[in-house]
């Protein structure tokens, strides 16, 4: 999930890390049945902080005139209208075009989406993970059904 | 319809996700179990801490019960000419600042 965020193989250990580190040193004495969704809380909470992180350094980076397109995280963010993944790469691969797809989406979209249909999560667990209400988590997740199948339907009609 | 096209979609979603997460290569997988060994040894063990905070409560306590028990008792306070007595006198101060001198003495001339 971390890798779909980051777009990079590093950081997204390095925040994997960090998240069973937190969980290890604050949270080991906790039940067992609380670790799967206080990781998830802890690790969408590092995900948010990187992501905000970068945001950051990208505009001290336009503004100082050394910004580099290549470490731009929102370079890849939302334009899914522009985009099909199979066009990009060249790749009909479906889970190549989903990986893709999935980096295209907005941060918010992308973790409720991945929290509900790959982690099991209802929307309870997964607006405790992302801390955000229900109803926002409704909303990405609506959002990012809908962005996907319009880029993948060619794979999954 | 609608809905079993995305039930279809979000299975096949998932299906494809978790094929993913099976074909991460080795170098990843030794990392991700690195980051959880080490988060397990860096995980707090409360048995250690009880001990060494037993350990310390104990010895503290004994401390102060010897202290308590064996400390010699306080001289009466001294009057105000006694004080003017020891202030005006240079040997008294000397006795006071050569005291460590003079306690290591006694505990030594037994041995000497």
């Amino acid at each position: 999930m971390a890798q779909f965020a980051t777009g990079n193989r590093d950081e997204a250990l390095d925040i994997v890390q960090d998240a069973m580190l937190a969980l290890a040193s604050r949270y080991g004495k906790r039940g067992s049945d609380e670790w799967g969704p206080l990781f998830q809380r802890i690790l969408q909470s590092r995900i948010l902080d990187w992501y905000r992180r970068r945001r950051t350094q990208h505009r001290w980076r336009a503004w100082l005139g050394t910004d580099d397109d290549d470490e731009d995280p929102l370079a890849a963010l939302p334009d899914p209208d522009a985009r099909r993944p199979e066009e990009q790469l060249g790749n009909t691969r479906a889970g190549a075009a989903l990986e893709t797809a999935l980096g295209a989406l907005p941060l918010r979209q992308q973790q409720a989406f991945l929290l509900r249909t790959w982690e099991g999560l209802d929307v309870a667990a997964t607006a405790a993970a992302m801390g955000c209400s229900q109803g926002s988590v409704k909303t990405h997740y609506s959002r990012a059904v809908h962005s996907l199948r319009n880029l993948l339907e060619d794979h999954w009609p | 319809m609608t809905d079993d096209r995305e039930s279809r979609f979000i299975a096949a979603a998932k299906t494809e996700l978790e094929r993913s997460t099976q074909q991460l290569d080795e170098l990843t997988i030794a990392r991700l179990r690195a980051a959880r060994q080490r988060a397990i040894n860096a995980r707090p063990r409360r048995r250690a801490w009880l001990a060494a905070g037993g350990l310390a409560t104990a010895a503290l306590s004994a401390a102060l019960v010897a202290v308590l028990l064996f400390a010699p008792a306080a001289p009466p306070p001294a009057t105000g000419l006694e004080q003017l007595e020891l202030l005006s006198e240079n040997d008294g101060i000397e006795l006071y600042r050569d005291l460590e001198f003079y306690r290591w003495l006694a505990e030594h001339a037994d041995a000497a």
